[in-house]
């Protein structure tokens, strides 16, 4: 069964693929370290599509330092991407194991992982990311590890329903009869039947992370300087908003295409798999 | 009265958990609060001395119990910055946040449920995936983003556009210095009210437009919409008396759903527009350390997510009538 995606869900998809490749090998064919800081007074503020006072050509101007924005923006999408992948990724698989764990076991497992989800999900993430971020030491390691226990509720719950779901059906059964352990029949029998709608919501996770990840690193509390982060480069634009808008604009518009085109391919695989699921 | 009384008795237990969650986290946390009062040159007779005077050297029980005894009485612990009652800090900024929450919500739910119902109605259009683009961009630009180029409109943009300074929008805070007069002070409050409200029910609308879209062509789907024709209502009316009628009690459920989200919009528009409320008390009290107002900002919020989902629980049942059978 192929059924070409949307117009919209193909157009989404390219420029998500342009945009990972272009982070991935983009800062390794840069001429400029977009991190080094040269002769600052005749490079800096320099506007979009044109040279600096030193006759060197920057498609999307320069910052404060008079370093090259668009360099800085494929360089900073290298960490931003790996962190919003790295973060749903992580708490898609914590998600994946505790909600099989909780409807496959029943029992006080079950209901100490459901009292988990509701305390947690009690508290709006951001605010929850922020307390973490403030009582730890920022970085990237806190982030991503506290993205994946922060968002991992979801999920379990879709892939505790579905686990409920098969585990009264007849090749579950037949997997026991035939002397398949529990372990092995939940892992080898039951999982795979229901990961589909937490592969969904993981990728409906990563453009949330990538969104989480900025607003956390725009308050400092996030991907540090002078590593450059879209969250950080925005806020290092924050004080040149008037004089020189691109500072801003650029890392933000990075986030926007990025984050639009992962959610526009997320809500599609979605009805895909609604669709799909019988009854 | 059975299940108002055990919802009620799940949103305690709720409660409970989240202030034990919190005190977890500063427990786990590296350092103390003696740490971060005192400057770090300061010697270790001094350090426990302090740790004394605050308890810090009991059993972790013993706090843990003293800790929830406070918060059963209203007491949050003092701020370690500017020595103030957490309590009266939070009593000062809720109003405020609660009242641009508020207008916004509203704003969100007259913008956001129509437009998903316009969406639906014409389901698969040009229109349809037009507005489904637009809305997921907005859905997907970083709020605190959008603020800024909210401020940049109304400072450069309507100063180049040569818009006079009397007509201008207010770019920061919540009243004007100036204006004490209790006649224009109202008045003044909305007028910076107008960019904060505007980017929270922006994003907020783009969401629950979303949400309702789903919701409404899941509900065109069923049988619904084909029984209203079989007894002769006319498409139109089929529509509104069936289709949508069926899909408002999820509708609300999901609005109910992004209250969180509009928080955490709050916490970022409180930020960029110098709103003093609970986002602001927040985002001051994270860039300090001021461990106790975090987590008391922190449970109010809690609290208020729980709240909303208690009533929206209540509600359920008198907007669908199926819902109350069970």
């Amino acid at each position: 069964m192929t059924q070409l995606a949307p117009t919209r869900v193909m157009v989404a998809a390219t420029i998500l693929t342009l945009l990972v490749i272009a982070c991935a090998v983009g800062p390794a064919l840069l001429t400029r370290d977009p991190t080094a800081i040269g002769d600052v007074l005749s490079q800096r503020f320099s506007a979009p599509l044109s040279a600096d006072r030193s006759s060197a050509w920057h498609l999307l101007g320069t910052d404060a330092f008079g370093r090259d924005v668009f360099g800085r923006v494929l360089l900073a999408g290298r960490l931003s991407l790996t962190v919003g992948i790295a973060g749903a990724v992580l708490s898609g698989a914590v998600g994946a194991v505790l909600g099989a764990l909780a409807g496959w076991r029943r029992g006080w497992l079950d209901t100490g992982i459901l009292a988990a989800a509701d305390t947690l999900q009690s508290v709006p993430r951001l605010v929850l990311l922020l307390a973490c971020a403030a009582l730890w030491a920022p970085g990237v390691p806190t982030i991503i590890t506290v993205l994946g226990l922060t968002g991992w509720m979801g999920v379990a719950r879709l892939v505790r329903a579905e686990v409920l779901g098969l585990v009264s059906r007849d090749f579950v059964g037949a997997a026991q009869v035939l002397g398949a352990s529990s372990r092995r029949t939940l892992v080898r029998h039951v999982l795979p039947n229901a990961i589909a709608p937490a592969l969904v919501a993981t990728t409906l996770g990563v453009g949330n992370a990538i969104l989480l990840e900025s607003g956390l690193s725009f308050l400092g509390l996030g991907v540090q300087p002078p590593a450059p982060s879209w969250g950080n480069m925005i806020a290092g634009g924050r004080e040149y908003l008037v004089t020189a808008p691109w500072i801003a604009l650029a890392p933000g518009l990075a986030v926007v295409l990025t984050v639009t085109s992962a959610t526009l391919i997320g809500d599609w695989l979605q009805e895909r798999v609604a669709a799909r699921a019988p009854g | 009265m059975a299940p108002l009384l055990r919802r009620l008795g799940t949103a305690i237990v709720l409660l409970w958990l989240v202030c034990t969650l919190t005190f977890a986290l500063v427990h786990t946390a590296p350092g103390d609060a003696a740490l971060l009062l005192l400057p770090p040159e300061a010697d270790a007779a001094t350090l426990s001395r302090l740790r004394a005077e605050l308890g810090l050297n009991a059993p972790l029980a013993q706090q843990y119990l003293r800790w929830l005894g406070n918060i059963a009485t209203g007491d949050l612990g003092t701020s370690l910055v500017t020595g103030r009652a957490v309590s009266e800090s939070i009593a000062e900024a809720f109003p405020v946040s609660m009242g641009l929450g508020m207008a916004s919500l509203v704003l969100t739910v007259l913008i956001g449920v129509p437009l998903g119902g316009a969406q639906a109605r014409r389901a698969g259009s040009g229109a349809d995936t037009a507005i489904t683009v637009l809305s997921t961009t907005v859905y997907s630009a970083p709020t605190f983003w959008l603020s800024l180029a909210c401020v940049a409109a109304v400072t450069v943009g309507a100063a180049s556009l040569g818009v006079p300074s009397a007509w201008r929008l207010p770019a920061f805070g919540m009243r004007d210095p100036g204006v004490l007069e209790a006649s224009a002070a109202p008045f003044d409050v909305l007028r910076h009210a107008v960019l904060p409200v505007l980017v929270l029910a922006l994003t907020g609308a783009a969401g629950v437009a979303r949400f309702a879209r789903s919701a409404i062509v899941e509900s065109a789907r069923g049988d619904v919409r084909r029984t209203g024709l079989a007894k002769g209502l006319t498409a139109k009316r089929a529509w509104s008396r069936h289709v949508v009628r069926v899909a408002w009690p999820s509708v609300v459920a999901l609005i109910a759903l992004s209250v969180p989200g509009i928080v955490a919009g709050s916490v970022f528009v409180e930020g960029v527009f110098a709103w003093p409320g609970m986002g602001k008390l927040l985002l001051t009290a994270v860039a300090q350390r001021d461990h106790p107002v975090i987590l008391g900002v922190t449970l109010m919020y809690a609290t208020a997510v729980i709240v909303t989902n208690l009533l929206t629980d209540l509600l359920l049942p008198m907007l669908d009538p199926r819902r109350a059978a069970t």
